[in-house]
């Protein structure tokens, strides 16, 4: 079977259900093109071919004798080196945590291996997922930032090495990359998925979530994903419903509220008339589209933020900073030092003032199927000493949210990807993805970089 | 027990984050934080000045917390 690589998650189980295709022979394709490809665009940590190979060949003896586990059995994918692999590595990109093997899995890894799915490796994150640049090249343009922190699972998705990723999001590291990489990526509601075992930035703000090729493929690993986990305190007990059904019960086009406050002013000209036109398109489709406006506690969003994911952080990583403080790249170190200065009132004063946004933007969310906004305010910046602005995500982060990007097409100026972000309210994953595939399906934009073709 | 009050301007509250940095990691380091103590002091005095009703709890874990 001739481009391996290209099969979506659906697809490819498909496939191998039917028996047509042999999780051994995908994942050779997907470590084929590994080879091929990192030496040039540095997405992986660490990759154990012999254990992925082995494992392949468990799971296709499995299929003959009982069948498929879900749709991921046999499914290859990628870990951002944050997440607790039991016998594997886990860096966080660190000098810190350089040598440092976990003795059992994240959660989120035991779930996706108990449905199936096969650790491919370790993908590149930025240094404890923070802000300082990583060694991944954009597949699209090698001078603009591939984005960060999940950078290693949004390129190795973009270009086919992987057909899923697990990346994580304290300010915008799921979104902004999958956007800057043409894929999508999934912020879930936070405590929809546990964070047990992932190294934290901050943990009232860390939400994981899947980047893969199509919305399909994200409600298939969310579907293997969420549920309540009694390790993770911050996990919820809300139901999880069905979420690839889910995608075929919308009925009618939905109804979507264009936000403009902030995220137009703060747009490059170039993304102002793109999500314009994208809105258009979507309004020509059927959906009932009109502008909102955002409530009054949003003017404190950023400060809110800043000031808890600086404090987390300095709290998480104060015992080892005290000794290897020379171990941290710049930007991060700042972060923990800034957060170590701050005033516990400060930090708790930003709780509150979080507290009363959430309840805001939620009730904002239940108004509307989806809100809509730009996922980016420009392209991936030329400039490969950022990951870029996540001044775009960080407010759905920060309330808790669930969003998502969908590719909505190229930038003229620089060829590079650009996405539509939309929102809803709490634990409307269900809605959200379906929306979402109205959405993709309506603009009709596929965006492969010049790797896959 | 002495009353908590809030810095009353951005230089104020950029002095007390530096000599607390000095205290800390001395002199050399406290001064090469001084552009992200800046940055900091403007979300903190954002923060200060917005309080919340006081009857708002703080939200730490959101599932304790719905």
């Amino acid at each position: 079977m001739a481009d391996l690589h290209k099969l979506t998650i659906a697809e490819a189980s498909s496939e191998i259900a039917e028996g047509k295709l042999s999780s051994v022979s995908l994942v050779e394709c997907f470590l084929r093109r590994i080879d091929q490809l990192e030496p040039s665009l540095k997405a992986w940590v660490t990759i154990d071919k012999a254990a992925v190979t082995e494992t392949a060949a468990q799971l296709d003896r499995e299929l003959n004798t009982k069948g498929p586990r879900s749709p991921l059995h046999g499914i290859p994918v990628g870990i951002k080196d944050i997440y607790y692999t039991a016998g594997m590595k886990t860096t966080a990109c660190s000098k810190v945590y350089a040598d440092f093997v976990p003795t059992y899995d994240a959660t989120s890894v035991a779930r996706l291996k108990e449905a199936g799915a096969i650790v491919l490796g370790k993908t590149v994150t930025t240094e404890f997922a923070a802000g300082d640049p990583p060694p991944t090249v954009n597949p699209w343009n090698s001078a603009h930032t591939p984005g960060g922190s999940s950078s290693g699972s949004a390129v190795a998705v973009a270009v086919r090495m992987c057909p899923g990723a697990m990346g994580s999001q304290t300010g915008g590291s799921i979104i902004r990359p999958s956007s800057y990489n043409g894929i999508v990526g999934l912020k879930p509601t936070f405590g929809r998925i546990s964070c047990y075992g992932v190294i934290p930035v901050a943990w009232s703000l860390d939400t994981i979530g899947p980047l893969v090729n199509c919305i399909e493929d994200a409600a298939i690993m969310l579907q293997a994903l969420a549920g309540y986990d009694p390790k993770d305190p911050g996990s919820s007990e809300e139901p999880v419903p069905d979420y690839r059904r889910a995608l075929d019960q919308i009925d009618t086009p939905p109804r979507i509220g264009l936000i403009k406050d902030f995220f137009f002013v703060r747009s490059d000209p170039e993304v102002q008339k793109h999500t314009e036109e994208a809105a258009q398109l979507l309004a020509k489709g059927g959906a009932q589209v009109e502008e909102v406006s955002l409530p009054p506690s949003f003017a404190t969003a950023a400060d809110v933020q800043w000031t808890i994911n600086n404090v987390e952080c300095a709290a998480y990583h104060e015992e080892s900073f005290r000794s290897r403080a020379d171990d941290y790249s710049n930007r991060l170190r700042e972060r923990i030092e800034v957060g170590l200065l701050t005033p516990a009132t400060h930090y708790i004063q930003a709780q509150r003032l979080r507290r009363v946004y959430r309840r805001e933007m939620d009730a904002l969310a239940r108004q509307w199927d989806v809100l809509l906004t730009p996922t980016t305010p420009t392209p991936a910046p030329r400039d490969l000493s950022t990951t870029g602005d996540p001044v775009f995500q960080s407010p759905w982060t920060s309330c808790g949210l669930p969003t998502v990007t969908v590719p909505s097409g190229l930038s003229p100026s620089t060829g590079l990807p650009l996405g539509i972000q939309l929102a809803a309210s709490s634990f409307a994953e269900a809605r959200l993805l379906a929306v979402a595939r109205w959405c993709d399906r309506t603009l009709n934009v596929h965006l492969t970089p010049p790797q896959v073709s | 027990m002495s009353e908590l009050t809030l810095p009353q301007s951005k230089e104020e509250l950029v002095q007390e984050l530096t000599s607390k940095a000095v205290s800390l990691w001395g002199q050399e380091r406290a001064r090469a934080l001084q552009e992200i103590i800046s940055e900091h002091a403007d979300h903190l005095l954002a923060l200060s000045k917005t309080l919340p009703f006081f009857e708002e709890v703080p939200t730490l874990t959101w599932q304790n917390h719905p």
